[in-house]
């Protein structure tokens, strides 16, 4: 599908129908672990949301939660290899950007991160990869509430509230 | 399952790219080396298998609101986390 010289993909997902601009592809190489069939992903991001989604091109059907980790924890760090950063193409670290996987409970406030092995995407190349972090710092389930307890963003986001509620008052 | 002896510094081949080196042996302990192809994933099976387990619960079975997501945030307690 072409509109206005753009090439569009329909896709009918969890999310709705979704015109996915065939410019704004990330292709992972080898998958994201478990799902090795599918290659081709895209963000779809929220204004003013911390969450995004990462939605399958190949299988719309299959769709995650990401979070940007350093808004869970605040010294986050993803060190990659010679091989990984290979494997992306980065030539600046400026070039990636690191989400986590979010897993949600039927009790949302339950949800959790997996921060050992994030998604990393070189957002110049449009190329992306899940890694696996070496050692015991980090592990598949973080409490994002409980995480952002101890982080600046939520202070932020209720202060904002705050704000916001004071505004309304005074309106 | 193929079975195969090696000594320390011996090492198997896996097709025509992927190399495994048996590099030290200690008590039971067996240190390993594996040269492959950078998109060939290599990882402890039980890594492995606990981020793949973790990747499928993640996996969106329903609608997710993102605003209900930053809601429940917002809203939560310190001490309810």
């Amino acid at each position: 599908m072409c509109k206005d010289g753009v090439d569009y993909v329909e896709l009918q997902t969890k999310l709705g129908t979704m015109q996915v601009d065939e410019g704004k592809i990330i292709h992972f190489p080898v998958g994201i672990l478990g799902f090795s069939d599918n290659h081709r992903y895209i963000i779809v991001e929220q204004e003013g949301s911390a969450f995004s989604f990462l939605q399958s091109v190949d299988d719309p059907e299959l769709s995650f939660v990401v979070i940007m980790p350093e808004l869970v924890c605040c010294d986050y760090s993803v060190q990659l290899s010679d091989e990984d950063i290979d494997l992306l193409q980065i030539k600046s670290p400026e070039d990636g950007k690191v989400y986590g996987i979010v897993t949600i409970p039927e009790n949302v406030a339950e949800m959790t991160v997996n921060l050992q092995a994030p998604v990393v995407i070189n957002t110049k190349e449009r190329i992306g990869a899940q890694f696996i972090i070496q050692g015991d710092k980090y592990h598949t389930k973080h409490n994002v509430i409980a995480e952002m307890h101890k982080n600046a963003y939520l202070l932020q986001k209720q202060s904002e509230a705050q704000e916001g509620a004071k505004i309304q008052e005074s309106v | 399952m193929l079975v195969l002896t090696r000594k320390v510094d011996q090492s198997i081949m896996i097709g025509d790219n992927i190399r495994i080196v048996v590099v030290d042996v200690r008590g039971d302990q067996v240190k390993i080396g594996i040269d492959a192809p950078r998109d060939v994933l290599v990882h402890r099976h039980e890594v492995y298998e606990d981020i793949q387990a973790e990747n499928q619960r993640a996996v969106l079975t329903r609608q997710v609101d993102l605003g209900v997501l930053e809601r429940t945030i917002r809203e939560s307690k310190p001490h309810n986390s």
